[in-house]
């Protein structure tokens, strides 16, 4: 492979490099060996995770995939936790024939959000947050979304649902400084989503412009326990097209750092949406145990009982499940590359 | 919007006339204004730019931006390797002229936790040491990603062909 290399400066430029990618080569410069030692070093600067602490007696066990630090989710203005239970209702209010109107205000927001522990990104946002507020309303209720573009490129807002052409964000771009009002029945009920249609395509949604669109049923969905959203994504920070992080709301292992807790029995119905950039497919898989499926979210009857399910770009549906024993669960990407790469989490499920 | 161009006299009448109505050298020096003009603009288009570099973020890096600007080029590189017994020391220097913190690292496509010393911010000219407990193998290679705090990926590989490091090891 080093054949393919040029070298510069003893460096070498890596095949597999990426468009910034600043490529380091071990063959030709570097001495591989302990023939000189290394400066005297001070005590690390951050610590390795509890994991790596040695068992009293015995070797210490292998660290696990992780990222190193916390994230500061004040700083960034949203926290993954809080995002996973946050429904948006907007203002509800009553138009004059009867019908529940649910009034949003969007703003795009151009803002640097610490996407990894230290790893600071310039995102696009709605609302300075990513994923973007999760609305929820009933089928049949209206939504009046009134977007106000606050950035320097043209933005929009794209609703996957029924309404007319006149208020799909593909048709109307948001000049920077415009302002823009949708307005449209929620169809179907479903788990849903938004995202920005302005081009280039690619950049405007991995940049941060997208969030989940939940429509209840009119009569409404079997009681549950728990309810969460998880918008699985990623981040390319050195925008190559590729993605270097992947995650569940955006912060790659918060979940494991910030385990979900549930209870036992307890009916757990989680929205999936999956807006992952540069990659085709995505997945979600539960450990011990298995979920109803319901692609889409639009039929009550589901379509599988699984524990893997996949997803393309802009896919999603509904899991509902149970957890028959106490302890702690893991759920991840089941392609391995994006689960070690942050989609990763854990549920801890406590006794009643 | 409609637009109308006012009357102008022809450029030769206008020079003609501002030669009669003003003498030599204060002629000289009104030539002169054009040019200061230009100096003027190209100052204030400087100190602008100068104002618009990027702030460091607060977590005290002072990375240029990724995306925007290019990191400079080729700034960071390993400048050896020790493979020791269920660890991976990587030594790196920074070559380049801004401080560079890294903030991750991953092997083979996994983000792996690790210890830097003395410090994850490597000043110009400076190196930092990277640990890595690792179960490597011997005849397997590994590539070694290096993410900094504005998203600059320096990437490096362990050949194959690598056997252990012989002491010090950690």
């Amino acid at each position: 492979m080093h054949d393919d290399h040029t070298s510069h400066h003893g460096w070498i430029t890596h095949p597999r490099s990426r468009r910034h990618a600043l490529s380091v080569g071990l063959g030709t410069l570097v001495g591989l060996v302990g023939a000189r030692s290394l400066p005297a070093r001070r005590a690390p600067q951050q610590a390795t995770p509890q994991n790596v602490e040695p068992a009293s007696g015995g070797p210490m066990p292998m660290p696990m995939p992780d990222v190193v630090g916390d994230v500061d989710h004040r700083r960034n203005g949203f926290n993954p936790s809080q995002i996973l239970t946050d429904f948006d209702a907007g203002e509800v209010g009553t138009l004059p024939n009867g019908q529940t109107v649910h009034t949003y205000r969007f703003f795009a927001v151009a803002k640097t959000v610490e996407i990894a522990p230290g790893v600071m990104y310039p995102a696009w946002t709605y609302n300075g947050r990513i994923p973007g507020p999760t609305i929820r309303v009933r089928q049949g209720d209206r939504v009046r979304l009134a977007f106000t573009n606050a950035t320097d490129h043209h933005h929009g807002v794209h609703f996957h649902g029924i309404h007319p052409s006149s208020m799909d964000a593909s048709i109307v771009q948001v000049p920077p400084g415009g302002r823009f009002t949708y307005e449209f029945d929620a169809e179907p009920f479903g788990v849903h989503l938004y995202h920005c249609h302005a081009s280039p395509l690619a950049e405007h949604l991995a940049r941060g412009l997208y969030g989940a669109f939940i429509v209840d049923p009119k009569q409404g969905w079997q009681r549950a326990d728990h309810e969460f959203v998880m918008v699985t994504s990623g981040f390319d920070v050195n925008f190559d097209r590729q993605n270097e992080f992947y995650n569940v709301n955006a912060i790659p292992f918060h979940y494991i750092k910030h385990p979900i807790a549930v209870k036992v029995g307890a009916l757990v119905r989680i929205f999936l949406v999956n807006i992952l950039e540069y990659d085709p497919i995505n997945s979600f898989h539960l450990h011990a145990n298995f979920f109803h499926y319901y692609p889409t979210g639009t039929s009550r009857t589901p379509a599988e009982y699984t524990d893997t399910i996949a997803q393309m770009q802009g896919q999603r549906g509904l899991l509902e499940f149970r957890f028959r024993y106490p302890g702690r669960y893991l759920f991840h990407a089941h392609k391995t590359e994006f689960a070690e790469l942050g989609w990763t989490g854990h549920f801890q499920v406590v006794g009643l | 919007m409609a637009t109308t161009t006012p009357f102008r006299w022809p450029r030769r009448v206008r020079r003609c006339v501002w030669r009669l109505v003003v003498p030599g050298g204060l002629a000289f020096a009104l030539g002169l204004l054009p040019l200061l003009l230009v100096g003027l603009v190209v100052g204030l288009m400087a100190i602008r730019t100068v104002a618009a570099q990027p702030t460091p973020a607060p977590s005290g890096s002072v990375d240029p931006p990724s995306g925007s600007v290019d990191p400079p080029s080729g700034s960071v590189g390993v400048a050896q390797t020790l493979l020791c017994p269920g660890t991976i020391v990587l030594q790196l220097r920074n070559d380049g002229a801004y401080p560079v913190t890294i903030a991750q690292v991953s092997v083979n496509d996994a983000f792996w936790p690790f210890t830097a010393g003395p410090s994850t911010t490597i000043a110009p000219h400076g190196t930092a040491s990277v640990t890595l407990r690792y179960s490597w193998d011997a005849g397997v290679a590994y590539e070694v990603r290096f993410i900094s705090s504005t998203g600059a990926m320096y990437v490096t590989d362990i050949d194959a062909s690598t056997t252990a490091s012989a002491p010090p090891c950690p």
